[in-house]
């Protein structure tokens, strides 16, 4: 009876749930609860400790490892369709192109699906599935990297980096190969090669997807770059027409960066497994 | 080679050696704030055991629950040899470097004359 009486708040509780494993919320909350109910409800009065319950749902928040990756990932999506959105608000012009038009609505689909993965499969209680989530995350984070400083190596430097750009892209593109055997070698599962393909594709896309957008915006306000697109080079064209242009430019390709590269890279990673189980079966792996 | 500890490892560490067969989450972290002389989040407890778990240096078990826990689960831990090697190279280390000093320090005045 007294238990029912001592409850910390719900909501909090629930919060708490939201952020942790099932397995980790159970003794977790066992820990708390018997702390709230053995010395600081009794010390603090329950106001204070009911503040005590809801100031422990941060300190665990911030350090649950698998949740790191989920809030960066909703978090970055949220950030990607703001920067869609202000964009055209910014160049309602933008959406005079049909086949962008068409580009945006099928990365917000792509948005939602990640949005549900990031969510949904971001807590993997299978340890393969864990290992996949653990692999894609850093080898899409290098391969993001990667791309990134291609485009702007080749677009802000351009001349003397064009081969490293190109030598750095066809890096950036074999990651996914190389990651998905590592994950297969490592499990020895084919799936978890696919796995890494599909979480290193999403994280790469969305680092690839802010460094595009954001050098579509220096390009559009700092005239002179290599990789500049110009309006027209027979009329006179207005400062907003050569912002927008470049910005349009830039969307495009991040767009069909981050659409494409979310398909290709789980297949990758697919092909990747096969060839990493068949090194594996001829015992001249190091992983 | 042994892993490297930080303050705050050796301190969950050692608090899985005192409390022994009663290593659980709340008595670990209790056990920790004591020693530490100092209020320490139970957040920061628990992912250290998660993190010296997944080094291999301590190993848990799940226990029946308490009433007072409304019947959830308990998490045990225990030490691991590879955690106890650890624990002794960080005294080893610290000992090392105290090694001809006596403690406590008294202030040193340099004389420059």
């Amino acid at each position: 009876m007294e238990n029912n009486v001592s409850l910390p708040p719900r909501w909090a509780e629930l919060l708490l749930r939201w952020f942790l494993t099932p397995e980790e919320a159970e003794v977790v909350l066992g820990d708390l609860l018997e702390t709230y109910r053995d010395s600081i409800l009794p010390q603090r009065g329950r106001l204070r400790a009911n503040l005590w319950f809801v100031r422990q749902v941060p300190s665990y928040a911030l350090r649950a490892s698998s949740l790191n990756v989920r809030n960066g990932i909703l978090g970055a999506l949220a950030l990607c369709v703001a920067s869609i959105v202000l964009s055209i608000r910014q160049y309602p012009g933008l959406l005079s192109d049909i086949s962008r038009k068409s580009g945006i609505v099928l990365s917000c689909i792509e948005f939602l699906f990640y949005g549900y993965a990031a969510a949904r499969w971001t807590r993997p209680m299978i340890a393969d599935r864990a290992l996949a989530l653990r692999l894609g995350t850093r080898w899409g984070i290098a391969r993001g990297a990667l791309l990134t400083v291609s485009g702007y190596g080749a677009n802000l430097v351009g001349g003397a980096l064009m081969p490293l750009s190109m030598l750095l892209f066809i890096a950036a593109a074999a990651i996914p190969f190389i990651g998905g055997a590592h994950g297969a070698i490592k499990t020895n599962r084919l799936l978890a090669g696919v796995g890494v393909g599909f979480w290193s594709g999403l994280i790469s896309g969305l680092i690839m997807f802010f460094g595009l957008i954001a050098l579509g915006y220096i390009l559009a306000f700092f005239p002179g770059f290599p990789g500049a697109e110009i309006p027209s080079k027979t009329h006179a064209y207005t400062a907003l027409e050569f912002q927008q242009l470049n910005v349009a430019d830039v969307l495009d390709g991040a767009i069909v960066g981050f659409f494409f590269g979310g398909l290709i890279c789980p297949v990758t990673g697919w092909v990747g497994g096969c060839a990493g189980l068949l090194l594996a079966r001829t015992g001249r792996t190091r992983f | 080679m042994a892993e490297t500890l930080g303050n705050f490892e050796q301190a969950v560490l050692l608090a899985i050696v005192r409390l022994r067969e009663d290593a659980y989450g709340r008595a670990i972290l209790r056990e920790v704030q004591e020693r530490l002389e100092r209020d320490v989040a139970a957040g920061a407890v628990h992912a250290t055991l998660e993190r010296l778990e997944a080094k291999g240096l301590i190993r848990s078990r799940l226990g029946l629950g308490t009433p007072i826990r409304d019947g959830r689960a308990k998490r045990f831990y225990r030490m691991e040899p590879e955690g106890i090697q650890a624990l002794n190279s960080a005294r080893a280390a610290v000992n090392h470097l105290w090694h001809g000093i006596r403690f406590p320090l008294k202030g040193y005045i340099w004389k420059t004359t």
